[in-house]
């Protein structure tokens, strides 16, 4: 707060017969060029005259308040020091022998409690004294032989050049490598006239040591010191909740196991709330929607092909998708009380060792938490890392993370084979993405991008209690884009797959014989290894490319036009066993990133090479999952 | 002090800025301060790692990514290297 000798507008109040105007400064802590409020609350002090300055500090907060305190009096600025929160700052033990404080400080301090209007009448008094005496700031900062003298050198060159700042001043700032002063001093002609001056400059500017750093090293010394004499402190700094608790959190051995349990029973809640609970509720709703809707079509004496579309490729397809969002809405739910909590930050923080241990970037982990939301932005996440290789290695392993869009698929088969035990599935397989990612990762660091691995440290928040509106929010931003897609991507989808599974005319819609049916079967041996060699199958993951929920709608389109009215789930255990759907979803798993992934990771990287790189290598490393799943498990008895 | 905390930088696994506040004897806000002013003087370099909002806007994919924290990441710069080795 600056007080202008009735100049300015801001603000006024009278005062045994004068007027003052006040103005209100913007909030800050210290008083360089480096944000707007700085730069405005600088210039004011500097070019504004006002009659004084009030500095209101937080007593409760003193040694950081008094950094600004010691730019002030650098700017030889009059300053009364408000010292506010002086209650606060008791029940907090802190205690201030005030005398003192303001002998060393060089400025008067008066204790306030500005929330209760305590002190202010003082302030007043003390602040309009002092308008009217004709004193300078007592306090002189030394910075150190060196600066002191370097500073005394440039004060020579400045004075008596009708300068609008304080020498003083000025030759701190150009110590510090103030730009705007340097070009201030050097526009003047007096200044820039002078060789000797110029040179100064010169060599001030090509120094090797940080003059700056040993400046600000000096204010917080001087700050330091001043409460070391006048202030008494609280003697313990009580270790906070966040540093207790993660004692165990992020502890070297405790770390992974608790993360891995948390995330099982994660998904366990997901199975238990979303699918017991809530999951009949939306595929009842579904196939009621589609009964009206069809009854309705065929009531107007709709074109049998428009029902065929509207019950076999949207409500089939789209209605599949959708079934699915009381899990998503659940988990979601989960994962944002975690992250609102923290501890998403930790888990990454917990395998940042591993991945360290792998000769990965620990900030790898990072980009790929990101992309177990949506590989998109999983791949953009590893713009953060600092070099080419690691970049490089972060977003070719990407798209091994499970995506929240694979998630109806491995949905649709736990609720056909492992109903009981949907948890453990679904926790197995976003922890064999994040191995097959790993184990990738390491290799591309032996082959492709070899080179050291940059280093850096996390900055963890602290812990909080989640908030609902958080978390809801959360949540709702994932399920819209659920939404979203389902009646985008999806849409689009299904209606191509619809025409196709239709054409060409005459022919048994979604039969072998239809266009669809014979990509289908053109695909289809390519995957019999794997033990899913039907033509269903390899369209359905065919889809999966176009978008990775487009395998469940193209599933759900197919086996109810093969089977109308049979719930995709009974289809799929008619058309599947339980070792071919560990191996299809392990397929979904790890195959070919969706396209808007590979336009991301083109876009990213900037070539095709990579790209295409991207959608071939893991399609090969998708198939030898599923082979190795099927074959091994025949061998082993299972079926 | 700026050295200081360049220092508990330095030796962290990562940074707890209580922490670095206890081993210093310093308030937290003071430490939150010299962080800022080691950025400023570029000694360190901080990145927001995981704010996918600000990476998709835009893309209306951005909904599913699930990390909105404010993870951040602290690199010490070949500047900050150079102080510490003095």
């Amino acid at each position: 707060m600056a007080w202008s000798h009735c100049r300015k507008k801001e603000g006024k109040f009278e005062f045994k017969g004068n007027k003052y105007n006040v103005v209100d400064l913007p909030g800050t802590y210290s008083l360089g060029a480096f944000s707007e409020d700085e730069i405005v609350a600088r210039d004011f002090i500097l070019n504004g005259n006002p009659d004084i300055v009030i500095n209101v500090v937080d007593a409760t907060n003193i040694e950081r308040n008094l950094y600004l305190t010691t730019q002030l009096l650098e700017m030889g600025a009059k300053v009364v020091v408000a010292l506010n929160m002086i209650d606060e700052a008791e029940k907090r033990k802190i205690k201030f022998d005030l005398n003192r404080f303001s002998k060393e400080l060089g400025a008067p301090v008066i204790p306030t409690i500005a929330a209760k209007r305590k002190g202010i009448n003082e302030l007043i008094k003390q602040s309009v004294e002092l308008i009217n005496q004709d004193v300078k700031p007592k306090t002189q900062i030394s910075y150190g032989e060196k600066i002191d003298q370097e500073i005394k050198k440039l004060k020579a060159f400045l004075s008596d050049k009708n300068l609008e700042y304080p020498s003083q001043w000025i030759a701190i700032k150009l110590l510090e490598r103030d730009q705007y002063i340097y070009e201030l001093v050097t526009n003047k002609i007096d200044l820039s006239s002078s060789d000797e001056f110029i040179n100064t400059l010169h060599q001030l500017k090509n120094r090797t040591e940080d003059y700056e750093l040993e400046i600000v090293n000096k204010r917080y010394e001087f700050a330091s010191k001043i409460v070391e004499n006048s202030v008494t402190m609280p003697e313990v700094i009580v270790e906070t909740k966040t540093d207790k608790i993660d004692k165990v959190i992020t502890n070297k051995w405790l770390g992974l196991p608790i993360f891995f349990l948390i995330m099982l029973l994660v998904f366990q809640l997901t199975f238990t709330v979303g699918e017991d609970l809530l999951g009949g509720l939306m595929a009842s709703g579904i196939e009621a929607l589609g009964k009206v809707i069809e009854n309705y079509l065929i009531t107007i004496n709709s074109p049998e092909l428009l029902v065929s579309f509207v019950t076999e490729g949207i409500i089939g397809g789209v209605g599949a998708v959708v079934e699915f969002i009381p899990l998503i809405l659940v988990l979601y739910l989960l994962m944002g009380i975690l992250e609102d909590s923290g501890y998403m930050a930790r888990a990454a923080y917990v395998m940042d060792s591993i991945m360290r241990a792998l000769g990965l970037q620990g900030k790898t982990f990072i980009s790929m938490i990101v992309g177990f939301g949506c590989n998109v932005p999983g791949v953009m996440a590893t713009r953060t890392l600092e070099n080419k290789k690691d970049r490089m290695i972060a977003t070719l392993i990407n798209p091994f993370t499970s995506c929240g869009a694979r998630i109806p698929i491995y949905l649709v088969f736990i609720a056909a084979f492992f109903p009981k035990r949907g948890g453990l599935v679904l926790f197995s397989l976003y922890l064999l993405g994040t191995l097959v990612a790993l184990l990738m990762g390491k290799i591309f660091s032996k082959t492709l991008f070899k080179g050291e691995s940059s280093y850096f440290i996390m900055e963890l928040p602290p812990y909080r209690w989640p908030t609902l509106r958080n978390v809801l929010r959360n949540m709702w931003d994932n399920v819209s884009g659920f939404l979203k897609r389902a009646g985008t991507i999806i849409f689009a989808v299904v209606t191509i797959l619809w025409i196709l599974a239709i054409l060409p005319l005459g022919v048994e819609p979604y039969s072998r014989n239809s266009i669809l049916g014979q990509i289908g079967l053109l695909i289809a041996p390519i995957f019999k290894p794997a033990g899913f060699g039907t033509w269903q199958a390899a369209i359905g993951l065919f889809a999966g490319i176009a978008a990775k929920e487009g395998v469940v709608a193209t599933l759900g389109m197919v086996y109810a036009g093969v089977e109308e009215g049979t719930a995709l789930v009974t289809a799929i255990q008619n058309a599947f066993t339980p070792l071919t759907a560990v191996s299809f979803m392990v397929m979904t798993l790890l195959y070919t990133p969706c396209a808007a992934v590979i336009g991301t990771i083109r876009k990213e990287t900037n070539s095709y090479k990579w790209a295409i790189f991207t959608a071939l290598y893991t399609f090969a490393i998708g198939w030898l999952g599923a082979v190795l799943v099927f074959q091994i498990g025949q061998l082993l008895g299972f079926s | 002090m700026l050295k200081e905390v360049l220092n508990q930088i330095k030796d962290s696994d990562y940074i707890s800025k209580s922490k670095i506040a206890m081993n210093l004897n310093k308030s937290v806000d003071l430490i939150e301060d010299a962080f800022s002013q080691l950025v400023r003087m570029g000694y360190i370099r901080v990145n927001n790692i995981d704010n996918c909002n600000s990476n998709c806007s835009g893309c209306f994919l951005g909904n599913s990514c699930t990390s909105k924290s404010s993870t951040k990441s602290i690199i010490i710069t070949d500047k900050g290297k150079q102080l510490l080795e003095k």
